[in-house]
Protein backbone atom coordinates (compact mmCIF):
# COMPACT_ATOMS: atom_id res chain seq x y z
CA UNK A 1 0.00 0.00 0.00
CA UNK A 2 1.63 3.52 -0.88
CA UNK A 3 0.94 4.62 2.75
CA UNK A 4 3.55 2.06 4.13
CA UNK A 5 6.10 3.09 1.97
CA UNK A 6 8.88 4.83 3.67
CA UNK A 7 10.81 7.55 1.55
CA UNK A 8 13.79 5.71 -0.57
CA UNK A 9 16.72 7.10 0.99
CA UNK A 10 15.60 6.12 4.23
CA UNK A 11 13.89 2.56 3.32
CA UNK A 12 13.63 -0.03 5.25
CA UNK A 13 15.99 -3.23 4.79
CA UNK A 14 13.18 -5.51 3.66
CA UNK A 15 11.84 -3.10 1.43
CA UNK A 16 14.37 -3.41 -0.68
CA UNK A 17 15.03 -5.83 -3.60
CA UNK A 18 17.57 -7.44 -4.70
CA UNK A 19 16.51 -8.45 -7.81
CA UNK A 20 18.14 -8.02 -11.67
CA UNK A 21 17.65 -5.57 -13.09
CA UNK A 22 15.94 -5.90 -16.38
CA UNK A 23 17.12 -3.24 -19.23
CA UNK A 24 14.33 -1.71 -19.97
CA UNK A 25 12.62 -0.95 -16.42
CA UNK A 26 13.47 1.97 -14.44
CA UNK A 27 15.49 0.54 -12.18
CA UNK A 28 18.61 0.64 -14.94
CA UNK A 29 21.99 2.79 -14.60
CA UNK A 30 21.74 3.98 -17.90
CA UNK A 31 19.80 7.11 -19.02
CA UNK A 32 16.69 6.51 -20.70
CA UNK A 33 14.78 8.92 -23.20
CA UNK A 34 11.05 8.81 -22.94
CA UNK A 35 8.14 10.63 -24.88
CA UNK A 36 6.03 12.70 -23.00
CA UNK A 37 3.15 14.09 -24.43
CA UNK A 38 1.44 15.72 -21.78
CA UNK A 39 4.63 17.59 -20.61
CA UNK A 40 4.86 18.98 -24.28
CA UNK A 41 1.71 19.83 -24.61
CA UNK A 42 1.75 22.06 -21.68
CA UNK A 43 4.76 23.46 -22.48
CA UNK A 44 3.67 24.36 -26.05
CA UNK A 45 0.96 26.01 -24.03
CA UNK A 46 3.23 28.52 -22.04
CA UNK A 47 2.39 32.01 -23.15
CA UNK A 48 4.18 34.64 -25.47
CA UNK A 49 1.87 37.46 -23.76
CA UNK A 50 3.33 37.28 -20.10
CA UNK A 51 6.45 36.19 -17.97
CA UNK A 52 6.05 32.44 -17.04
CA UNK A 53 6.78 31.10 -14.05
CA UNK A 54 8.56 27.61 -14.06
CA UNK A 55 8.89 25.66 -11.07
CA UNK A 56 11.70 22.15 -12.16
CA UNK A 57 12.39 20.55 -8.54
CA UNK A 58 15.39 18.68 -10.40
CA UNK A 59 18.80 19.00 -10.37
CA UNK A 60 19.69 22.63 -13.26
CA UNK A 61 20.98 21.35 -16.34
CA UNK A 62 22.16 22.45 -19.58
CA UNK A 63 19.27 20.96 -21.87
CA UNK A 64 16.45 22.28 -19.93
CA UNK A 65 17.35 25.75 -19.66
CA UNK A 66 18.52 25.67 -23.27
CA UNK A 67 14.86 24.22 -24.45
CA UNK A 68 13.23 27.14 -21.99
CA UNK A 69 15.75 29.92 -23.64
CA UNK A 70 13.36 30.56 -26.62
CA UNK A 71 10.48 31.61 -24.60
CA UNK A 72 9.80 34.57 -21.74
CA UNK A 73 10.12 32.84 -18.57
CA UNK A 74 11.79 32.98 -14.90
CA UNK A 75 12.92 29.40 -14.04
CA UNK A 76 13.07 27.77 -10.50
CA UNK A 77 15.42 25.15 -10.17
CA UNK A 78 15.40 24.36 -6.47
CA UNK A 79 17.65 20.82 -6.94
CA UNK A 80 14.65 19.20 -4.48
CA UNK A 81 15.71 15.55 -4.91
CA UNK A 82 19.28 16.20 -3.95
CA UNK A 83 17.90 18.40 -1.00
CA UNK A 84 15.19 16.07 0.05
CA UNK A 85 17.27 13.05 -0.34
CA UNK A 86 19.61 14.85 2.66
CA UNK A 87 16.47 15.28 5.26
CA UNK A 88 16.67 13.13 7.63
CA UNK A 89 13.15 11.45 6.71
CA UNK A 90 12.54 9.18 9.53
CA UNK A 91 12.32 12.34 12.19
CA UNK A 92 9.73 14.34 9.53
CA UNK A 93 6.49 12.25 9.92
CA UNK A 94 4.04 14.04 9.52
CA UNK A 95 2.69 16.62 6.61
CA UNK A 96 3.09 19.37 8.60
CA UNK A 97 6.92 18.75 9.66
CA UNK A 98 7.41 17.45 5.88
CA UNK A 99 6.04 21.40 5.06
CA UNK A 100 8.47 22.82 7.47
CA UNK A 101 11.11 20.61 6.23
CA UNK A 102 10.27 21.85 2.60
CA UNK A 103 10.14 25.31 3.18
CA UNK A 104 13.37 24.74 4.69
CA UNK A 105 15.28 23.12 2.69
CA UNK A 106 13.92 24.41 -1.07
CA UNK A 107 11.70 27.06 -0.09
CA UNK A 108 14.30 29.91 -0.74
CA UNK A 109 12.02 31.22 -3.57
CA UNK A 110 8.86 31.67 -1.48
CA UNK A 111 10.04 35.69 -1.25
CA UNK A 112 8.80 36.09 -4.87
CA UNK A 113 5.04 36.76 -5.06
CA UNK A 114 4.05 35.55 -8.63
CA UNK A 115 2.58 33.09 -8.65
CA UNK A 116 4.34 29.47 -10.70
CA UNK A 117 2.69 28.89 -13.35
CA UNK A 118 3.87 25.23 -14.12
CA UNK A 119 5.58 22.74 -11.37
CA UNK A 120 7.60 20.16 -13.03
CA UNK A 121 7.46 17.16 -9.98
CA UNK A 122 9.21 14.83 -12.40
CA UNK A 123 9.40 11.45 -10.42
CA UNK A 124 9.64 12.61 -7.40
CA UNK A 125 6.17 12.05 -5.96
CA UNK A 126 7.06 7.97 -6.14
CA UNK A 127 9.67 8.38 -3.26
CA UNK A 128 6.96 10.28 -1.17
CA UNK A 129 4.30 8.67 1.44
CA UNK A 130 0.74 9.49 1.91
CA UNK A 131 1.83 12.75 4.82
CA UNK A 132 5.11 13.85 2.18
CA UNK A 133 2.70 14.16 -0.50
CA UNK A 134 0.15 15.82 1.60
CA UNK A 135 3.30 18.07 3.10
CA UNK A 136 3.93 19.03 -0.57
CA UNK A 137 0.55 19.93 -1.71
CA UNK A 138 0.34 22.34 1.15
CA UNK A 139 4.05 23.39 0.74
CA UNK A 140 3.03 24.44 -3.26
CA UNK A 141 -0.10 25.56 -2.74
CA UNK A 142 0.56 29.21 -1.49
CA UNK A 143 2.65 29.79 -4.72
CA UNK A 144 -0.13 28.53 -6.83
CA UNK A 145 -3.26 29.94 -8.79
CA UNK A 146 -6.06 28.72 -10.93
CA UNK A 147 -4.00 28.22 -13.94
CA UNK A 148 -0.96 26.71 -12.13
CA UNK A 149 -0.03 23.32 -14.02
CA UNK A 150 1.58 20.23 -11.46
CA UNK A 151 3.61 17.73 -13.88
CA UNK A 152 4.60 14.37 -12.86
CA UNK A 153 5.51 10.93 -13.48
CA UNK A 154 4.08 7.82 -11.18
CA UNK A 155 6.02 4.32 -12.07
CA UNK A 156 3.84 1.48 -12.33
CA UNK A 157 6.47 -1.14 -11.91
CA UNK A 158 6.94 -3.30 -8.96
CA UNK A 159 10.41 -1.78 -8.31
CA UNK A 160 12.16 1.04 -8.51
CA UNK A 161 15.80 2.34 -8.13
CA UNK A 162 16.13 3.16 -4.19
CA UNK A 163 16.86 7.00 -5.29
CA UNK A 164 15.28 9.11 -7.32
CA UNK A 165 16.75 9.93 -10.81
CA UNK A 166 17.64 13.37 -12.43
CA UNK A 167 15.38 14.38 -15.38
CA UNK A 168 16.03 16.47 -18.00
CA UNK A 169 14.20 17.86 -21.22
CA UNK A 170 16.03 16.52 -24.28
CA UNK A 171 14.34 18.09 -26.96
CA UNK A 172 11.40 19.06 -28.17
CA UNK A 173 9.09 15.77 -27.33
CA UNK A 174 11.36 13.38 -25.22
CA UNK A 175 12.63 13.51 -21.65
CA UNK A 176 15.77 11.57 -20.69
CA UNK A 177 16.11 9.47 -17.52
CA UNK A 178 19.27 10.06 -15.50
CA UNK A 179 19.44 7.36 -12.46
CA UNK A 180 21.09 8.45 -9.95
CA UNK A 181 24.36 5.61 -9.17
CA UNK A 182 22.65 2.91 -7.37
CA UNK A 183 22.04 -0.70 -8.02
CA UNK A 184 19.54 -1.28 -5.26
CA UNK A 185 15.77 -1.02 -5.40
CA UNK A 186 12.94 -0.63 -3.22
CA UNK A 187 9.42 -1.61 -4.04
CA UNK A 188 7.51 0.71 -5.93
CA UNK A 189 4.26 2.68 -4.17
CA UNK A 190 2.20 2.51 -7.56
CA UNK A 191 0.33 5.12 -6.94
CA UNK A 192 -3.41 5.07 -8.02
CA UNK A 193 -5.37 8.15 -8.99
CA UNK A 194 -7.93 8.26 -6.23
CA UNK A 195 -4.82 8.20 -3.86
CA UNK A 196 -2.19 11.05 -5.22
CA UNK A 197 -5.98 13.10 -5.81
CA UNK A 198 -6.46 12.64 -1.90
CA UNK A 199 -2.92 13.73 -1.22
CA UNK A 200 -2.24 16.40 -3.77
CA UNK A 201 -5.83 17.67 -2.29
CA UNK A 202 -6.79 20.43 -3.71
CA UNK A 203 -4.70 19.38 -6.83
CA UNK A 204 -6.90 17.28 -9.53
CA UNK A 205 -6.95 15.46 -12.45
CA UNK A 206 -6.77 17.74 -15.56
CA UNK A 207 -4.54 15.13 -18.32
CA UNK A 208 -3.38 11.48 -17.60
CA UNK A 209 -1.45 9.41 -20.22
CA UNK A 210 0.27 5.89 -19.89
CA UNK A 211 3.99 6.09 -21.40
CA UNK A 212 5.01 2.27 -23.06
CA UNK A 213 7.60 2.73 -20.41
CA UNK A 214 5.15 1.92 -17.82
CA UNK A 215 5.20 5.00 -16.42
CA UNK A 216 1.87 6.84 -15.89
CA UNK A 217 2.03 11.10 -17.02
CA UNK A 218 -0.15 12.84 -15.05
CA UNK A 219 -0.67 16.94 -15.02
CA UNK A 220 -2.97 18.31 -11.90
CA UNK A 221 -4.53 21.66 -11.91
CA UNK A 222 -6.43 23.38 -8.93
CA UNK A 223 -9.81 22.12 -8.72
CA UNK B 1 33.61 51.14 -1.03
CA UNK B 2 37.04 49.81 -2.96
CA UNK B 3 39.13 51.10 -5.67
CA UNK B 4 39.99 48.56 -7.75
CA UNK B 5 43.28 50.57 -9.22
CA UNK B 6 44.25 51.36 -5.67
CA UNK B 7 43.65 47.54 -4.98
CA UNK B 8 45.62 46.42 -8.02
CA UNK B 9 48.61 48.02 -6.99
CA UNK B 10 48.32 46.55 -3.51
CA UNK B 11 48.04 42.73 -4.93
CA UNK B 12 49.10 42.98 -8.24
CA UNK B 13 52.13 40.84 -6.75
CA UNK B 14 49.81 38.26 -4.85
CA UNK B 15 50.64 34.89 -5.53
CA UNK B 16 48.82 32.96 -7.79
CA UNK B 17 49.17 29.52 -8.94
CA UNK B 18 49.71 28.70 -12.88
CA UNK B 19 46.51 26.48 -12.40
CA UNK B 20 44.78 29.83 -11.64
CA UNK B 21 46.41 31.99 -13.62
CA UNK B 22 45.83 29.84 -16.98
CA UNK B 23 42.32 29.59 -15.71
CA UNK B 24 41.36 33.44 -15.78
CA UNK B 25 43.06 34.20 -18.73
CA UNK B 26 41.73 31.32 -21.08
CA UNK B 27 38.18 32.35 -19.30
CA UNK B 28 38.68 36.25 -19.97
CA UNK B 29 39.73 35.50 -23.39
CA UNK B 30 36.73 33.54 -23.88
CA UNK B 31 34.44 36.03 -22.93
CA UNK B 32 36.34 38.65 -24.09
CA UNK B 33 38.29 38.18 -27.20
CA UNK B 34 39.65 41.74 -28.02
CA UNK B 35 40.80 42.79 -24.31
CA UNK B 36 44.37 43.63 -24.41
CA UNK B 37 44.36 44.46 -20.97
CA UNK B 38 45.11 41.87 -18.51
CA UNK B 39 42.54 41.82 -16.01
CA UNK B 40 42.66 42.68 -12.16
CA UNK B 41 43.22 39.91 -10.58
CA UNK B 42 41.92 39.27 -6.18
CA UNK B 43 44.95 36.63 -5.57
CA UNK B 44 43.71 34.12 -3.69
CA UNK B 45 44.75 34.82 -0.01
CA UNK B 46 42.67 38.02 -0.49
CA UNK B 47 39.48 38.86 1.29
CA UNK B 48 37.77 41.65 0.96
CA UNK B 49 34.81 42.98 2.68
CA UNK B 50 32.46 45.75 0.91
CA UNK B 51 31.20 47.04 -2.42
CA UNK B 52 34.04 46.78 -5.65
CA UNK B 53 33.74 48.87 -8.44
CA UNK B 54 36.13 49.77 -11.39
CA UNK B 55 36.64 49.96 -15.00
CA UNK B 56 38.51 46.67 -15.58
CA UNK B 57 37.87 43.45 -15.70
CA UNK B 58 38.24 41.27 -12.68
CA UNK B 59 39.08 37.86 -11.90
CA UNK B 60 38.38 36.47 -8.17
CA UNK B 61 40.41 34.10 -6.73
CA UNK B 62 40.16 34.96 -3.48
CA UNK B 63 36.97 35.74 -0.98
CA UNK B 64 34.89 38.45 -1.59
CA UNK B 65 31.88 39.92 0.26
CA UNK B 66 29.80 42.46 -0.52
CA UNK B 67 28.94 43.77 -3.87
CA UNK B 68 30.21 43.68 -7.08
CA UNK B 69 29.24 46.48 -9.59
CA UNK B 70 31.37 46.41 -13.20
CA UNK B 71 28.42 47.30 -15.40
CA UNK B 72 30.75 47.96 -18.59
CA UNK B 73 33.43 45.00 -17.96
CA UNK B 74 33.59 41.04 -17.17
CA UNK B 75 34.05 39.14 -14.04
CA UNK B 76 34.93 36.21 -13.63
CA UNK B 77 35.02 33.83 -10.25
CA UNK B 78 38.10 31.68 -10.69
CA UNK B 79 37.71 27.93 -9.47
CA UNK B 80 38.96 28.36 -6.49
CA UNK B 81 37.15 31.95 -5.68
CA UNK B 82 34.41 32.08 -3.10
CA UNK B 83 31.81 35.09 -3.15
CA UNK B 84 28.50 36.34 -1.44
CA UNK B 85 28.19 38.72 -3.38
CA UNK B 86 25.74 40.61 -5.82
CA UNK B 87 27.45 41.04 -8.94
CA UNK B 88 26.78 43.42 -11.87
CA UNK B 89 28.70 43.51 -14.97
CA UNK B 90 28.92 43.26 -18.55
CA UNK B 91 29.87 39.40 -18.88
CA UNK B 92 30.02 37.00 -15.87
CA UNK B 93 31.85 33.73 -15.97
CA UNK B 94 31.50 31.24 -12.20
CA UNK B 95 34.00 28.66 -12.06
CA UNK B 96 33.92 28.64 -8.31
CA UNK B 97 31.54 29.63 -5.52
CA UNK B 98 28.55 32.07 -5.53
CA UNK B 99 26.47 32.83 -3.02
CA UNK B 100 24.34 35.82 -4.41
CA UNK B 101 22.72 37.21 -7.62
CA UNK B 102 23.98 37.42 -11.07
CA UNK B 103 23.01 40.58 -13.37
CA UNK B 104 24.85 39.82 -16.16
CA UNK B 105 23.78 42.62 -19.30
CA UNK B 106 25.28 40.33 -21.79
CA UNK B 107 25.92 37.24 -20.86
CA UNK B 108 25.98 34.86 -17.75
CA UNK B 109 27.93 31.09 -18.30
CA UNK B 110 28.21 29.11 -15.02
CA UNK B 111 30.69 26.51 -15.77
CA UNK B 112 30.85 22.41 -14.95
CA UNK B 113 32.92 23.72 -11.33
CA UNK B 114 30.77 26.33 -10.57
CA UNK B 115 28.05 26.25 -7.53
CA UNK B 116 25.98 29.27 -7.49
CA UNK B 117 22.96 29.95 -4.51
CA UNK B 118 21.18 32.66 -6.58
CA UNK B 119 18.93 34.59 -8.86
CA UNK B 120 20.58 35.02 -12.47
CA UNK B 121 19.17 37.66 -14.84
CA UNK B 122 21.12 37.61 -18.18
CA UNK B 123 19.51 37.72 -22.03
CA UNK B 124 22.22 35.01 -22.30
CA UNK B 125 22.58 31.87 -19.43
CA UNK B 126 25.25 28.96 -20.27
CA UNK B 127 24.94 26.13 -17.73
CA UNK B 128 27.20 23.67 -17.88
CA UNK B 129 26.92 20.40 -17.50
CA UNK B 130 27.72 19.21 -13.98
CA UNK B 131 27.66 22.72 -12.60
CA UNK B 132 25.61 23.16 -9.12
CA UNK B 133 22.80 25.58 -9.39
CA UNK B 134 19.90 26.46 -6.88
CA UNK B 135 17.64 29.57 -8.02
CA UNK B 136 15.91 31.37 -10.74
CA UNK B 137 16.99 31.84 -13.96
CA UNK B 138 15.40 34.75 -15.94
CA UNK B 139 16.14 35.20 -19.89
CA UNK B 140 13.93 36.72 -22.54
CA UNK B 141 12.93 34.83 -25.41
CA UNK B 142 15.71 34.43 -28.47
CA UNK B 143 12.66 33.43 -31.07
CA UNK B 144 8.70 32.75 -31.30
CA UNK B 145 9.53 28.70 -30.99
CA UNK B 146 6.60 28.25 -28.68
CA UNK B 147 3.91 29.95 -31.56
CA UNK B 148 5.08 27.13 -33.60
CA UNK B 149 2.37 24.56 -33.42
CA UNK B 150 4.15 20.64 -31.49
CA UNK B 151 5.08 18.27 -34.17
CA UNK B 152 2.05 15.72 -33.14
CA UNK B 153 3.25 12.29 -33.61
CA UNK B 154 0.35 9.80 -33.90
CA UNK B 155 0.65 9.19 -30.41
CA UNK B 156 -0.20 12.14 -28.25
CA UNK B 157 -3.07 13.46 -31.34
CA UNK B 158 -4.61 9.77 -31.04
CA UNK B 159 -4.79 8.76 -27.24
CA UNK B 160 -4.29 11.90 -25.27
CA UNK B 161 -6.52 11.53 -22.41
CA UNK B 162 -8.38 14.08 -20.41
CA UNK B 163 -10.17 11.65 -18.44
CA UNK B 164 -9.05 10.14 -14.85
CA UNK B 165 -9.00 6.26 -13.83
CA UNK B 166 -8.69 4.65 -16.95
CA UNK B 167 -5.62 5.61 -19.11
CA UNK B 168 -4.25 4.72 -22.66
CA UNK B 169 -1.09 3.71 -23.69
CA UNK B 170 1.03 5.25 -26.41
CA UNK B 171 3.52 3.24 -28.60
Amino acid sequence: MPSQISPAWNTPAHLVSNRQVKPADLSTEVDITIKSPLLFEMLNKVSQEKKNIILDISQANRSSLEFFSDTWCKLYFTNSITEISKLETSSINTAHKWHRALVKSVGFYKNDKTDIDMILLWGLPNYLSKDQLKGLSSYLLPQCSKNTYLHMYIFNSEFMSRLPANYKIHNKNSVSIKPQNVSDEIVCPMYHLTNLQKYLAPFTLDHSVMLSSGIQEYIFKLS
Amino acid sequence: MIDMKQLKDNVSNKLKTPEEENTSVSSIKEISPRSNNTPMAIGSTIHIKGDVTGDEDLIIHGHVEGKINLKDHNVIIGKNGKVEANINAKQIVVEGELNGDLNGEEKVVIRETGNVLGNVISPRVTLEDGAMFKGSIEMEPRNNKFSKKPEKTADSKNNFKVNSNDSKAIA
